[in-house]
């Protein structure tokens, strides 16, 4: 049967699969929670397993309706078009550039991660000429940096080395 | 009806210091709501940070005038870039953009905007009489009556929106269990935090929808697709309309207003449903005249229709607590992040904050008309930035948000990864509002169906022992089922 089912259905069935699995995770990590002694009717565990196994089931279902040809359609990209095949390889930048944020922002400071993901992100989006990417990365986060920090008074971090040497001067 | 706490709302909105903050308000929410590829909801999210420092009351009134200025732009791109920034605008877009490529634009974006202004302005009123009146009915509920009127909200927009009911389901279930994640209130146990301390305190619903609109959106156009940049229509002259097109668009205004308020009182999935079917009125009414060639009513309509069911929205979210879409969910969380909880409670608690609050939409309304059209010209500049310009902007201010909420490698990791899954969403055709919904109020619908066990000791039939959860739930099976057997029942009788 594998042999017969496209690329697409394909990814819609590991989709699927993942789904099925989040609800067999939702119900053995319920099973594992200890409760502690208490007059409640409805324990912390009842809504958890009936979540756990709706996902379950509704998966399942989702899974033989992939088998039997009902395919998910993709959404229409607003501003632009959706292609026939995936670019594996722009959504690996795109979420470098995520992931390195999440991962080095606290490290790096706000600015360096910030432009490593706004440079990656249009990047992958279409932007040609790096050079001028990169310009624009470093002035709009600087800018962003600044009105949220100077004007908004959220605290964003600049970097560890900046922090560093502030403490050095205050001992 | 005592009109004087409604006053007072208006008279605090009109203050200097608050009059500003609705001034930047409108400005923001308009220069982020023209974006496209922003809808009201992810543009409210993104602008969520900029209220983070400042007292409730001045929050509040930025927002309600984010709020309307982000419904105000998502037109200004359907008209002139024929982009919907949200399924609300798709219809506004058909006539809008035609009108426009006919040298028409200032027409069309006049109409829209005093359109919106006139529908803001009736649902608004609707929203002072209607909320206290509602609100004092919610005061009488039960906890039984809350989570069957939360089971109400989760089933319609589940099956109203996406590709089909199951998918709807399944958006939902996921919602559900990401809100499960984190420490339970009642007992203290800890649930799918898998020992990780940073997720004690449950992943923030700004968080998830910042992460699975603006991120899930540009994974998606990485991996999918590609932009094209689109071509601007020519705006000339002023954004006004004449004798003949005031004429045209009044009853459309009106009509609109008259449809799209009710559907934003129930839970009917948000703004798609009702800028439809004011499309088609209008059509219909009009036999046939100048549509599909830039018909002025069928922008004015459904402008109407839109901005009514966005106010009207509000109605079940103040006054229960209850979000009905997407964009009112992301209010929810606007709310909890001062630690206010709309619902019933909120009338007596603080009366002076929502009265405040529903002045400020008022005043919100009448700045956007004021300052917005003569500044329209201004707007068009935006749509000139290249989207994937645009689009690592709309990140980089998702990034300032969720770090400025959740500051842990943890939590913006889990941002990422909702990312993901907002694009894998949009690959396979789920809905995203049901999981949003799952996020916000699935654990408000857990305490209330834990306390209903708890006051009736156990009773199992506790869930439909009142007349009113009897009613929700057959409404509720009702607006599942007829929908799928009237085609069944159409062609039978055909």
């Amino acid at each position: 049967m594998s042999s017969k089912l496209s690329k697409s259905a394909k990814g819609e069935l590991v989709f699927t699969s993942f789904l099925f699995l989040a609800g067999v995770i939702v119900i053995f990590n319920t099973a594992q929670l200890e409760l502690p002694v208490s007059t409640e009717i409805v324990t912390a565990q009842v809504v958890p397993y009936a979540i756990g196994i709706i996902l379950v089931v509704l998966s399942l279902l989702q899974f033989i309706g992939v088998l039997r040809g009902d395919l998910g359609q993709p959404e229409g990209i607003e501003g632009g078009e959706v292609d026939s095949k995936p670019h594996l390889g722009k959504f690996f930048l795109a979420l470098g550039g995520l992931v390195q944020f999440a991962v080095l922002v606290n490290f790096i400071g706000f600015i360096a991660s910030g432009t490593i993901m706004f440079f990656l992100v249009a990047l992958a989006l279409g932007a040609k000429k790096w050079w001028k990417i990169l310009i624009v990365s470093l002035v709009v986060v600087s800018a962003v940096y600044v009105g949220f920090t100077q004007g908004l008074q959220i605290d964003l971090p600049l970097g560890i080395n900046f922090s560093t040497e502030t403490e050095v001067e205050e001992w | 009806m005592d009109f004087t706490p409604f006053l007072e709302g208006l008279a605090n909105s009109l203050t200097l210091t608050n009059l500003l903050f609705g001034l930047l308000g409108t400005i923001l929410g308009t220069l982020v709501g023209v974006l496209p590829g922003i809808g009201p909801a992810l543009a409210i999210s993104l602008l969520l940070p900029v209220t983070f420092t400042l007292e409730p009351t001045s929050a509040l009134i930025m927002f309600a005038a984010i709020y309307y200025g982000t419904m105000y732009g998502g037109s200004t791109t359907s008209i002139l870039l024929n982009a919907p920034g949200e399924s609300g605008s798709v219809m506004t877009a058909i006539e809008g953009n035609k009108m426009a490529r006919a040298g028409r634009a200032g027409a069309a974006l006049a109409t829209a905007a005093i359109g919106s202004f006139v529908a803001g302005a009736i649902a608004t009123a609707l929203l002072a009489l209607g909320a206290p009146a509602i609100a004092e009915l919610g005061l009488r509920l039960q906890p039984n009556d809350f989570f069957a009127l939360m089971v109400l909200a989760f089933g319609t927009v589940s099956a109203v929106m996406g590709q089909s009911i199951k998918r709807g389901f399944i958006s939902l279930a996921l919602g559900l269990a990401i809100g499960l994640i984190g420490m339970d209130v009642g007992s203290g146990v800890q649930r799918l935090n898998f020992g990780n301390q940073d997720l004690l305190e449950g992943i923030s619903s700004v968080v998830v929808i910042v992460s699975v609109f603006a991120l899930g959106e540009a994974l998606y156009v990485a991996s999918q697709g590609h932009l094209v940049s689109g071509k601007i229509n020519k705006f000339k002259g002023s954004a006004w309309l004449s004798r003949d097109d005031w004429k045209r668009s009044w009853k459309p205004w009106l009509r609109g207003t008259a449809i799209g308020f009710p559907s934003g009182v129930l839970p009917s999935g948000g703004s798609e449903l009702p800028t439809l079917l004011s499309y088609s009125l209008e059509k219909r009414l009009a036999k046939g005249k100048d549509f599909g060639k830039g018909a002025i009513e069928g922008v004015a309509g459904p402008e109407a229709a839109n901005n009514a069911n966005a106010a009207g929205a509000l109605v079940p979210l103040l006054a229960l607590g209850l979000p009905t879409s997407a964009t009112a969910a992301v209010i929810l969380s606007a709310f909890q992040q001062f630690n206010i909880q709309p619902g019933p409670l909120l009338f007596v608690n603080e009366a002076a904050l929502v009265w405040t609050l529903i002045g400020a939409l008022f005043i919100g309304n009448l700045l956007l008309l004021i300052i917005n059209l003569p500044l329209v010209k201004l707007w068009v500049q935006l749509l000139k930035i290249p989207q994937p310009y645009l689009y690592a902007g709309i990140l980089l201010f998702a990034a300032v948000g969720s770090y400025a909420i959740d500051q842990t490698i943890t939590g913006l990791l889990v941002g990422v990864s909702i990312g993901v899954l907002g694009m894998l969403f949009r690959r396979y055709g789920y809905p995203i509002t049901p999981l949003i919904l799952g996020v916000i109020l699935g654990p408000e619908a857990e305490v209330q169906l834990r306390r209903a066990y708890q006051i009736s000791q156990g009773e199992p039939l506790t869930l439909v022992s009142t007349p009113f959860s009897v009613v929700v739930y057959t409404a509720l099976i009702l607006a599942i089922v007829v929908p799928k057997l009237w085609p069944l029942i159409a062609k039978k009788r055909s």
